[in-house]
């Protein structure tokens, strides 16, 4: 058990869901100058193969049904990121109509990166900050977000507007 | 005992391929100027997927699909002989079966894609199968050309004849070897040629749904998939010798292909099936010529 | 004995058309009854020179009978295949005539494997090939009637050359020919037409494609498995027993012969994997296997033809199961087309394995029946020292995984169709010649051994040495096939395997809308990635896929249309003009007969 905790700390493959401007923070941290493979996390193309879901600014209604699908995709244990104030608190987006404002009402962000544009040496920050948290147990959302499922789905069904809602129609 | 070695084998070669994948990684970041993750790295990876929970499966077929990939690149290397001192099964077959026995573990991971529905898999399973028709033959060729000068298609023979370093097979069958050198690239699905898993253009192809322990499975044959597939052309090509230098010969094979791997851009299928049906083609055919004079 | 081997065929042809009149149980029942006793019969009866003669017309037309080795191993294979396929055709519902029909081909058949002279030989050819155009003559005239033109062009140079060979000979026993006359690669060519066409090597395959995909579907089985052997057993005959001593000195004929083969096999493999049409699809595949079978005759090693006689039979097994699974799926969806179908491994699981394990086969992957024999294949070309032909096999072989993968993908795997929702597994009848076919896949390919020792008695009986071997290892001069080792090794590693797979936390299982599709639901889209499934492929090679030789056949065939409609004017329809010619004809018997008499 400690072995697998132990390396899915140090292996975390990462699904980067750029939808706002913050992706653009993204390449600088995988390519060369910050080098996000040396903490042995490296970019995903399909959220079956991913361990933390990256959310990299803000989320529209719309965008939050696929964020959703996706993030119920992932395999257990799974680990996600809200990055940039959008996720927080909304950001500048803060008095949009159809944005998000605080994303861990809907799913469990596990750590959040401040700042608008966080800098890749944040984004670094919490991948280590991350790593610690999972080699000492606390990055727990995968759990919380099964043990209050009815909760998010509450949550999940009154931003989208609908009476009931699963992550996978039929 | 026999049996035991088996299991040595089998549980040598895995840690070899994962750390032959470790040590690329570590290689290419260094040539895109990168600190790169630690060489044990694939170790962690696979522990990793081994133990998620809460995977999903599309049905039985897609659960076998990487076991059957598995069993597949276990038997191949069970066919293989490990340079000059481990024939393992290469008695009970010769080359012939060894190249149908790698095909098993592409199929069956076909298989078991083709069932998850998913069209971005089998976009890149028609691309694999196509490209098959590229370096499947270039291989077959190039290694006719040693066959048919020693007369023998036992790959053990074909080791045995070579001998030791400036025997080998490198230097009288050049063109053959450089042509199998090009199949071999597409083999391993290196670029040029990976445009069988594509993480931008079809995400990861065959392996689009596949997660967690399935992952993880697909991911211990392709670490023995690495050493099958160098290990096959070091023996056509690279001389006999002990174990370990078999282990040396198939690590810089293995690395040559990674280099190249990181200086060229993708092919389109298209194109990568007409290069191989054009160059290389022509390299294999005139090595056999060479053979032909030679005799 | 032999006698009642054919004879049931044609009785039980008979009892069954007037039995299923009634009803079509007792009908089915009874044709299954007359179609086992030749199997029957046929099984302990490996001894072989049994001969048997008997008059129809007396001083004219006798036909005579002989078992021999070679015969006995293509009729095991046709009696098999032939009862197998009665229990698919019950399931499908066919008629009476049907059933006639289908009976009084494989008579046909059994009596060309058996047929102790060339009239006979000759006889039972064209009852085969007219029988077995009347399965689907009634609704699908056209490739019938194309069918059975490609037939009588053969057949007629069969007849050609026997006559030669007669007036020649004076003889109509098959025999190995000597104090012949004339010119010996003239009349072989002749005398293989028939066969050449029947196995549907190239340039004489167009009739096989359409005449496989319009068969009755559990009729194909029998008609690409075992129908289409008549042409390789006539090619092994004329090789081998007829003309050897011309085959064994002319080495540029065999060589042509094994390039024909090889391109056969090649070409028809790349044709196979643009076909859209499951019946299609496998009906070139067949055209490709028998592409090997002539390639090992051609290359006339004892090894070679070994390799010939398995691959004939892991075709006879492996295709026939094909075509039986595609029988079974027709029985449920109503489609052959690969396109309309998809996802059915939930529904028919049986079937699935079965094609499974037809594939794994097809494609030649050890330890199954495919295997062996493209084995000995390779290493007798090897031997020949011949490495472009070997290239162009193993290129053929390569076409084989492509198409095999399109067909289980297209019809099992993928996303269910929505109309078939609701299908169940086929009818049992349906099922059993699929699982009775596995056995043989299986156990031929962990024990080629078994085989080798018929075909070995069988090229001794031609003068030829045979292969060394085991009940499952194979010895060639340059390497080493076991399937034993190959099954258990496969099997020790599929537990390895499924361990590690088992030890780990079980996985949940996920409907196949709930696939990566970047956050979307497919619903109502079809996710079915078939249609132009090898478009690259088509895209390089469009320049060569233009190159088809139906179009010379095509044009020949207009030439002949037209000649045809200045002959009709000879036909006037007019009772009187009739008359004058009858008259005219008469007149010129009579000065004929008057002429030779005064001589």
């Amino acid at each position: 058990m400690g072995l697998f905790r132990w390396s899915q700390s140090r292996s975390l493959w990462m699904m980067h869901f750029c939808t706002g401007c913050g992706a653009v923070e993204m390449p600088p941290t995988m390519t060369s100058r910050y080098d996000m493979e040396r903490f042995g996390i490296i970019p995903m193309a399909t959220p079956r193969q991913a361990d933390i879901l990256l959310i990299t600014g803000y989320l529209t209604v719309k965008t939050l049904k696929r964020v959703v699908r996706s993030y119920e995709q992932m395999a257990d244990p799974k680990y996600v990121i809200g990055f940039g104030s959008c996720t927080i608190n909304g950001g500048m987006y803060w008095d949009s109509y159809n944005t998000v404002k605080q994303l861990d009402l809907y799913i469990p962000v596990d750590l959040y990166i401040a700042g608008c544009m966080p800098r890749p040496d944040s984004i670094i920050d919490a991948f280590v900050k991350l790593r610690e948290m999972i080699a000492k147990g606390e990055a727990n959302g995968w759990k919380r977000y099964r043990e209050n499922l009815e909760w998010y789905r509450t949550n999940q069904a009154k931003v989208f507007n609908v009476e009931k809602w699963s992550a996978i129609e039929p | 005992m026999v049996i035991l070695e088996f299991f040595l084998v089998l549980i040598g070669i895995t840690a070899l391929g994962l750390l032959y994948g470790g040590i690329a990684r570590k290689w290419s970041a260094r040539i895109q100027r990168r600190y790169g993750p630690p060489f044990y790295q694939n170790f962690l990876d696979v522990f990793k997927l081994l133990g998620k929970k809460n995977t999903k499966s599309h049905g039985v077929m897609f659960a076998l699909g990487p076991v059957i990939a598995f069993t597949g690149i276990i038997l191949s290397l069970f066919f293989l002989p490990l340079g000059n001192s481990r024939p393992l099964l290469s008695f009970e077959g010769d080359i012939f079966v060894l190249f149908y026995l790698l095909v098993i573990a592409p199929l069956g991971m076909a298989l078991g894609a083709g069932e998850a529905a998913n069209p971005n898999a089998t976009i890149g399973i028609a691309r694999g199968l196509t490209l098959m028709l590229g370096y499947e033959l270039i291989f077959f060729l190039s290694a006719i050309a040693v066959m048919v000068k020693f007369n023998t298609a036992s790959l053990w023979k074909i080791v045995e004849i070579q001998g030791t370093f400036p025997k080998w097979n490198l230097f009288p069958f050049f063109l053959s070897a450089f042509a199998g050198l090009i199949a071999l690239q597409g083999m391993m699905g290196e670029k040029p040629f990976d445009l069988i898993v594509a993480p931008h253009e079809i995400a990861s192809g065959p392996m689009v749904e596949y997660n967690g322990k399935y992952l993880g499975l697909l991911q211990l044959y392709h670490a023995i998939a690495i050493v099958v597939e160098t290990g096959l052309f070091v023996n056509v090509f690279l001389g006999g010798g002990s174990i370990l230098t078999f282990i040396l010969k198939t690590f810089f094979v293995f690395m040559l292909a990674v280099t190249i791997d990181n200086i060229m851009p993708r092919f389109r299928i298209g194109q990568a099936v007409k290069f191989y049906w054009k160059y290389p083609l022509i390299i294999s055919l005139l090595g056999i010529l060479v053979v032909f004079i030679w005799r | 004995m032999t006698f009642w081997v054919i004879a049931s065929y044609f009785l039980g042809g008979i009892v069954a058309y007037v039995l299923a009149r009634p009803s079509r149980k007792i009908g089915a029942f009874v044709a299954l009854l007359f179609s086992i006793y030749p199997l029957y019969a046929l099984i302990p009866a490996l001894d072989g020179g049994f001969y048997l003669r008997f008059t129809v017309i007396p001083y004219y037309l006798h036909l005579s009978f002989r078992l021999t080795l070679l015969g006995w191993f293509f009729a095991l294979i046709a009696a098999t295949l032939y009862s197998l396929s009665l229990f698919s055709a019950y399931s499908e519902k066919r008629d009476s005539f049907f059933l006639l029909s289908s009976m009084f081909s494989a008579g046909g058949l059994m009596g060309v494997f058996l047929a102790a002279d060339y009239l006979t030989l000759f006889i039972f050819f064209e009852i085969m090939a007219f029988f077995s155009a009347f399965t689907f003559i009634r609704e699908h005239r056209r490739s019938a009637l194309k069918y059975i033109i490609y037939s009588l062009v053969g057949s007629y140079a069969f007849l050609a050359a026997l006559l030669v060979i007669n007036r020649s000979t004076g003889s109509l026993e098959i025999t190995p020919l000597s104090g012949f006359g004339g010119s010996v690669p003239a009349v072989m060519s002749l005398f293989i037409l028939a066969f050449w066409v029947k196995s549907a090597v190239m340039p004489f395959h167009p009739w096989a494609p359409s005449a496989y995909a319009d068969s009755p579907h559990s009729y194909t089985p029998f008609f690409s498995g075992a129908l289409s052997k008549s042409g390789v057993y006539g090619l092994v005959l004329a090789f081998f027993y007829i003309f050897a001593g011309f085959f064994k000195s002319h080495h540029a004929f065999g060589y042509i012969f094994a390039w024909i083969g090889a391109l056969t096999a090649l070409f028809a493999g790349i044709y196979a994997l643009l076909q859209d049409d499951a019946k299609k699809l496998l009906a070139y595949s067949s055209i490709s296997q028998l592409g090997y079978v002539a390639f090992g005759l051609g290359l006339g090693t004892s090894l070679s033809i070994t390799g010939s006689l398995f691959v004939a039979l892991g075709h006879a097994v492996f295709e026939s199961l094909l075509f039986f699974v595609i029988a079974a799926v027709y029985i449920r969806t109503g489609t052959t087309m690969l396109t309309e179908m998809g996802g059915l491994i939930k529904k028919m699981p049986i079937s699935f394995i079965a094609l499974l394990f037809g594939i794994i086969a097809a494609a030649g992957i050890p330890p199954t029946v495919g295997f062996p024999g493209k084995w000995m294949l390779y290493e007798a070309v090897l031997e020949k020292g011949y490495p472009l032909l070997a290239g162009a096999i193993f290129a053929a072989s390569i076409t084989a995984f492509l198409y095999c993968y399109r067909l289980i993908y297209s019809i099992f795997l993928g996303p269910l169709k929505k109309e078939f929702r609701d299908v169940r597994e086929a009818p049992f009848p349906a099922l059993v010649p699929l699982l009775l076919l596995l056995i043989p896949l299986l156990f031929f390919g962990l024990f080629p051994g078994y085989v080798v020792d018929v075909t070995d008695s069988i090229l001794r009986e031609f003068g030829y040495l045979g292969v060394p071997h085991t009940p499952a290892k194979l010895l060639s001069g340059l390497g080493t096939f076991n399937g034993l080792a190959v099954g258990i090794t496969m099997g020790a590693a599929f537990v390895i395997a499924f361990l590690v797979h088992a030890v780990f936390s079980r996985s949940r299982k996920v409907s196949e809308l709930n696939n990566y599709t970047a956050g979307e639901v497919a619903e109502g889209v079809s996710m079915h990635y078939v249609a132009d499934f090898y478009k690259f492929i088509e895209r390089e090679l469009h320049g060569f896929l233009k190159l088809r030789v139906e179009a010379l056949f095509n044009w020949i065939a207009e030439g002949i249309g037209g000649l045809g409609e200045v002959l009709r004017r000879v036909y006037a329809g007019d009772i009187q003009a009739y008359l004058v010619y009858l008259i005219l004809f008469l007149g010129f018997l009579f000065t004929l007969y008057r002429g030779v008499l005064r001589w």
